[in-house]
């Protein structure tokens, strides 16, 4: 029991310390940049333009990843068709590719478009996708949708109130949790926006990549922690809002 | 619901796209390398014009124009001379002549304006002495192969910035190689891999002021802007058997998107005070005398610059790709 | 299943549901795919130099060795998530899958930042212990597989995890009354029944290693790796089509991992 213990704040602490040890960098002043302000201020200033295009940008997949994949995900488990299986494997599939083989081949596919960012969301929304579909396919497939239904229509409620009333409610929890990890996705998405990236059309990963290599320790250490602050939160509020359903022994 | 939601996407639409600074796109403008951090802040102060900085090194710039030739992103390039001959001569950019184009040296632009130079600058050893400790300072190229300096060199992946291409092509003249042979260069750079610490595809230059790289193999402007504005413990040092000399080149993209923008930024490169500021980063302005007599005094004396020789432009440029490929299989892809 | 619609009509619903999502499949990735595989069969038979077969070899080895790794590193605390239930359990975990955030890059820029030439741990041990550990790790192959380990460590704990808390306990206690110790209980229940769902890991880890672009850019210096290869042939030389080679390569090795997984899953 006392190992089991030890050896998870052994690997918390690898986990932990890194990070912690860019951000206590990040205090100091700038080094090499002939800055008169904090790093933080530098980073704001130099870089602030990609921080608001990432923001911008997650905003915008949220949003068309939840129209396109929300309503299939209802298809694939209360209307499945002959090759509603088939297609549900297919859009899963970017997960399991590497990252780079799909980034080189969105960019192949759509060369012309290069300095469009509609391109770059497109290639972010294969990762974003289908985490929408695995998340909300989940709670569908779990939750007791049809005994539900079957009250409420026994009950006398019509196909609309059962929708609005019954099965809306409960899809409400589960797309939260996916947009909150579809922004978290896009926010932290380097592999595309790295090679699609123009001095206008930088996103805050690939920013943070110019910091590690153009920039002093102490900036590269700001722009970090401006990173993490981006996506902790959503991270911390996935932990907490996945546990909720779960609790109360709400059946399943 | 949903009708609200499209109409929010709409709505955004222009306001993602919406540009607000105006603009000047210059490939391969990395901040610390010969101050081009400095040289577009006052650009910015003196018209209200960004020039956003971009990590690109040379070769990766040239690539970039090439992917985008039926839509280009960038107005104007920055290159070490060998790349920007090639880039020009693949029809990349567009003729044109900035104000003072009489004040650079025929040797140092395109007859047609395809190409001309803006600074120069030397290859050389930027040293760490801290970083070094007690080792002794490398004071050749012979020296730079000693076992005692394992795993402390690096010069940047000549496949993707010009400076450390025009450095791999400079050390095979030196080692009495040609445009056509170049094995005594890649045995001498195989003979140096064993001190290699990395081939980095980007600018080490934070990387060696603060000693995680202690030797670097670049332009002697880095060095002495180490030393001088950031106060490194950092020396120059020009090789005994001699080293060479390497002209940095721009030019107007084809088909630029902000065009006129573009010129009038060139145009000011080749001032005065935008050449003073660029000789900031310790690199030769091609203007002469804009050079302020401090910072030329910094320099070191001409005694060490004897033996330093031009490359010829033409010839680099031509050897480039199949040099690059042959550094790739015989130097990098050992291990 | 709701009576007053008919199964037509409901699969007809079903498709008009997934219909853009059907357009984004074809769009976003059945097109591009293609398109590489286009390019990549341009111009003759498909050879890869020897630099590229180097690339392949380190990049497999490499993300191998990562999988047996993070197995070997994330079973315990896997474990004590899923089993276990102590205060401060949500801190751990949020502790433990913070790095999920951080891309490749950052990874990579965190490696260099603890074990660069001056990196946190060898000056910190110079002051503490006066020898200088790890200095430099960074930029050797043993950098990088505890670069590539950070990276996976999030992602192997949570699958685990996942695997560990749906295993029925009730056998293993059934073992316990009949006087099975600990070790032997681990060795000879509770991992055979588990082996599923290391092999899912084991092939999962491989797989993300392998095309992890981000760490390899900034630490793949002097070591031959793919994803590297591809960037360079892609951004450097314009050699699209060894690029296109090289990425269809990673697709069908990741493709046939997770096929050879599913396969085994499905044996035991």
């Amino acid at each position: 029991m006392a190992w089991g213990y030890l050896t998870t704040g052994i690997v918390t602490l690898i986990s932990l310390l890194p990070p912690l040890v860019a951000v206590s960098h990040s205090f100091r002043a700038p080094e090499s940049e002939q800055w008169s302000g904090s790093s933080y201020e530098y980073v704001m200033t130099t870089y602030g333009s990609s921080l608001s295009f990432s923001l911008k940008l997650a905003l915008f997949v949220v949003i068309v990843s939840l129209v396109i994949a929300v309503p299939a995900a209802i298809a694939f488990t209360r209307f499945p068709f002959r090759f509603s299986g088939v297609i549900e494997e297919l859009i899963m599939t970017p997960l399991s590719l590497p990252g780079i083989s799909i980034a080189i081949a969105v960019i192949v596919g759509y060369n012309s478009m290069r300095g469009n960012w509609l391109l770059l969301a497109m290639a972010q929304m294969l990762y974003t996708i289908p985490y929408v579909v695995r998340i909300l396919g989940n709670s569908l497939r779990l939750l007791p949708i049809d005994e539900l239904e079957e009250a409420a229509r026994t009950l006398g409620a019509g196909r609309y109130v059962r929708y609005r009333r019954v099965i809306a409610p409960l899809m409400i929890h589960p797309t939260v949790l996916a947009a909150l990890i579809v922004f978290a996705i896009s926010w932290g998405e380097f592999n595309v926006s790295f090679l699609l990236a123009t001095p206008t059309q930088l996103t805050f990963p690939a920013a943070l990549f110019a910091t590690y290599t153009s920039n002093s320790l102490s900036v590269a250490g700001a722009a970090t922690a401006i990173f993490i602050l981006g996506a902790v939160p959503f991270f911390i509020a996935f932990q907490l809002l996945e546990r909720r359903p779960f609790e109360g022994g709400q059946g399943v | 619901m949903k009708r609200s939601m499209v109409a929010l996407l709409i709505a955004m639409i222009p306001a993602a796209l919406s540009a607000q600074d105006p603009v000047v796109i210059q490939y391969d403008c990395i901040p610390n390398y010969a101050n081009w951090g400095g040289v577009t802040a006052l650009y910015k102060k003196v018209t209200g014009v960004t020039v956003p900085p971009d990590l690109k090194g040379s070769s990766v710039a040239m690539a970039a124009l090439e992917k985008e030739k039926d839509n280009p992103q960038a107005d104007t390039a920055y290159y070490s001379g060998a790349i920007g001959f090639q880039a020009a001569g693949k029809g990349l950019h567009a003729p044109y002549k900035p104000a003072g184009w009489n004040s650079i040296p025929a040797a140092l632009k395109d007859p047609n304006g395809l190409w001309w130079t803006v600074h120069t600058g030397t290859i050389a050893f930027v040293v760490n002495k801290k970083a070094l400790g007690s080792k002794p300072l490398p004071r050749s190229w012979a020296d730079l192969l000693k076992p005692v300096y394992k795993g402390l060199v690096a010069y940047d992946d000549p496949t993707w910035g010009g400076t450390s291409y025009t450095f791999v092509y400079g050390i095979n003249a030196l080692m009495g190689g040609s445009k056509s042979n170049f094995t005594p260069g890649l045995n001498y750079l195989r003979k140096l891999d064993a001190n290699i610490l990395s081939y980095p595809r980007e600018s080490i230059y934070n990387a060696v002021l603060s000693g995680e790289i202690p030797i670097w193999i670049n332009a002697d402007g880095n060095g002495y802007k180490m030393k001088w504005e950031d106060k490194g413990p950092v020396e120059v040092i020009i090789p005994s058997e001699g080293s060479f000399s390497m002209a940095l080149v721009m030019g107007l993209v084809k088909g630029a998107p902000h065009a006129p923008e573009a010129r009038k930024y060139l145009d000011w490169l080749l001032t005065a005070p935008a050449q003073a500021e660029m000789s900031r980063g310790y690199f030769r302005p091609v203007l002469k005398g804009s050079m302020p007599k401090d910072v030329a005094a910094r320099f070191l004396p001409d005694s060490a610059y004897k033996k330093v020789r031009t490359l010829s432009l033409a010839d680099s440029a031509a050897a480039a790709d199949s040099l690059k490929r042959a550094w790739l299989d015989q130097v990098r892809g050992q291990r | 299943m709701s009576v007053d619609s008919t199964p037509s009509s409901r699969q007809r619903l079903g498709i008009l549901l997934t219909l853009p999502l059907m357009g984004f499949l074809a769009f976003a990735l059945i097109y591009p795919i293609y398109r590489l595989g286009g390019l990549a069969l341009t111009g003759g038979p498909v050879r890869l130099d020897r630099v590229a077969w180097l690339g392949l070899r380190n990049s497999i080895v490499l993300s191998l060795g990562v999988a047996v790794c993070s197995i070997v590193v994330c079973f315990i605390p896997a474990w004590v998530l899923a089993r276990w239930n102590f205060r401060g359990k949500l801190l751990l975990r949020t502790a433990l899958t913070l790095p999920l955030t951080f891309s490749g890059v950052v990874v990579g820029f965190l490696a260099i930042l603890m074990i660069g030439r001056v990196g946190f741990i060898p000056v910190l041990s110079e002051k503490l212990l006066g020898i200088s550990l790890l200095g430099g790790a960074a930029y050797t192959p043993l950098g990088l597989v505890m670069a590539y380990l950070y990276f996976e460590i999030p992602r192997a704990t949570l699958a685990l995890e996942s695997a560990f808390s749906e295993f029925d306990s009730d056998l293993e206690a059934a073992a316990a009354t009949l006087g099975a110790a600990a070790g032997r209980r681990m060795f000879r229940l509770i991992i055979p029944m588990l082996f599923p769902a290391l092999v899912a890991t084991f092939f999962l880890t491989f797989s993300v290693s392998l095309g992890s672009y981000g760490v390899a850019l900034m630490l793949s210096r002097r070591l031959t790796l793919v994803p590297m290869e591809i960037y360079t042939s892609f951004t450097g030389f314009l050699d699209d089509q060894r690029a296109a080679i090289l990425s269809l390569a990673l697709i069908a090795i990741s493709l046939s991992v997770s096929l050879a997984s599913r396969l085994i899953r499905r044996l035991t």
